[in-house]
């Protein structure tokens, strides 16, 4: 098999999480976990994604569906290296752009056009490089003059905006979109999924989105993943995986 | 260390602005703004001037100048290494949204600190003036002092800020070590004025090779100890910054599912 053609290649990859209410409570739990680990192990942590296998080529548009929690968040994340899986393999080749919350980078004191730089230098741009594209992600965004005013007093719709402008404008590699089509008022929408539909055209730019919007899942993939309960359930044809999504989701 | 010194160089964009942002923040909606980074350290002197010159009665008319020479390094220290233990909580949105080498959050805070010492330091000059203590070949070791103290504070730093992302007590058990550090390194004192009988002991503790070393530089005074002393000051630099980096590698990845 030759792992080359491959942007995403996932094998039996294995997160656990830590629980929340399991951080030790106090002196005595702190040092008994200490001395017995083995005896606490089973209950300070969950499995977020289990035996979690999926191979995307290059330039291929992968959906993921599944419902709240089901650990479709949690896999992007992985895919973008926030996360280190706990077991099995996780190899991802190509610079990652990610969707995963449209300012995730974003300062409230800077304004839009410093946002812009520093969105891009996390991204791995230069100062330089973002100098070329910073004219074409305000036009994007339709902020105008407001670019030079504090992120703070950008409304949520001219965050959306420029959050979508910055994470397309940079031509990413592999591009992560969580949820994040449904931004802005009815028009910045559509522009929005004509920007993603462009990036999803070209051969080289492989993409996975995470979505409840099954009409754009259609629109938009070649192939869907079902997740239910950090494991990969289904996937496949797109009309075949949301036959099954339906029936998961009439179950309880 | 030398993976962690590569993140850093390729991710010196975003470090750069880390800093520009860390800055801008730190002066925004003052009055004095820059001044503040002059005027805190002056009103330190004042204090520990009143203490121990008014009231205890000790130490000579070059007093205020050891103090600030100390104060202004020790804050560095202090600041750097409980700024840089809450680096990765701070910045937990933006880690659990966006791949970054996270030792940058680390390091950013390092360097934010370094600018603000480099631009406090001048309240130094007044000082050199009053006493006649021009600056000789000595100074030299200003930026020797500056670099292993550094390296020193970023070693623990980048283990603390792991274990602050488990364990949040760690910013107060922090607070009261490095309330305890300050008098146990000769910061509002002079190494010389530490008794004979337990100076071996007390060098043992690095910071104050660093802090003694920054101030002599800077006073063109001859060192307060010798050769070897200085040699397992460099020594502590490097085994801190490299078992830091280690245990940074080793723990980042538990510590992230934390934040």
């Amino acid at each position: 098999m030759n792992l080359e053609e491959y942007a995403i290649y996932l094998e039996a990859l294995e997160l656990r999480f830590p629980l929340v209410r399991h951080r030790p409570k106090g002196v005595k739990e702190a040092f008994l976990e200490w001395v017995q680990p083995q005896l606490h192990q089973h209950q300070k942590s969950f499995w977020a994604l289990r035996k979690i296998s999926l191979a995307v080529k290059k330039g291929e548009v992968v959906g993921m569906i599944g419902r709240n929690g089901s650990g479709k968040s949690t896999l992007l994340r992985v895919i973008a290296g926030i996360y280190a899986p706990d077991a099995g393999v996780a190899m991802v080749r190509g610079r990652v752009s990610a969707l995963l919350e449209l300012s995730a980078g974003f300062r409230e004191e800077l304004s839009g056009l410093e946002n812009i730089y520093l969105s891009g230098a996390i991204l791995g741009y230069s100062r330089k490089d973002m100098q070329e594209l910073a004219s074409s992600i305000v036009a994007f965004s339709e902020l105008g003059e407001q670019i030079e005013a504090p992120y703070r007093t950008y409304s949520s719709g001219m965050r959306s905006r420029l959050g979508f402008a910055v994470a397309t404008a940079v031509q990413p590699e592999i591009l992560l979109i969580d949820e994040a089509l449904a931004v802005g008022d009815e028009r910045f929408r559509e522009r929005s999924m004509q920007r993603v539909e462009e990036l999803v055209r070209q051969d080289d730019t492989t993409v996975i989105v995470v979505s409840h919007n099954t009409e754009e899942l259609c629109r938009l993939c070649e192939r869907l993943v079902l997740l239910e309960r950090g494991e990969i359930v289904g996937q496949g044809d797109p009309s075949d995986v949301l036959r099954e999504y339906r029936q998961l989701m009439t179950k309880p | 260390m030398i993976q962690f010194i590569q993140n850093i160089v390729r991710y010196r964009y975003v470090l750069h602005n880390f800093v520009v942002r860390d800055m801008k923040v730190k002066y925004r909606g003052t009055v004095f703004g820059y001044l503040w980074s002059l005027l805190e350290p002056l009103s330190f002197v004042g204090i520990y001037w009143f203490v121990f010159v008014v009231i205890a009665k000790r130490g000579g008319p070059e007093y205020p100048l050891q103090v600030v020479l100390g104060i202004l390094p020790f804050q560095f220290f202090s600041l750097v290494v409980s700024g840089g233990a809450g680096a990765l909580v701070g910045d937990a949105p933006l880690i659990r949204r966006v791949y970054l080498p996270r030792e940058i959050f680390v390091v950013g805070q390092l360097v934010s600190q370094m600018v603000v010492l480099l631009l406090s330091l001048i309240v130094v000059v007044p000082f050199m003036f009053m006493h006649g203590a021009l600056p000789g070949w000595r100074l030299v070791g200003l930026p020797v002092g500056l670099f292993l103290l550094s390296l020193y504070a970023l070693g623990i730093a980048l283990v603390l800020s792991c274990l602050q992302a488990v364990y949040r007590d760690v910013s107060y058990v922090l607070r009261v070590v490095l309330r305890l550090a300050l008098y146990v390194t000769p910061v509002i004192y002079t190494l010389d004025m530490v008794p004979l009988n337990i100076r071996g002991a007390y060098l043992l503790n690095p910071l104050v090779i660093y802090i003694s070393l920054i101030r002599s530089s800077v006073m063109n005074q001859s060192y307060p100890f010798d050769v070897s002393v200085f040699v397992y000051g460099v020594a502590c630099a490097i085994i801190s910054l490299w078992f830091g980096s280690w245990l940074f590698r080793q723990w980042i990845d538990r510590a992230v599912k934390y934040l």
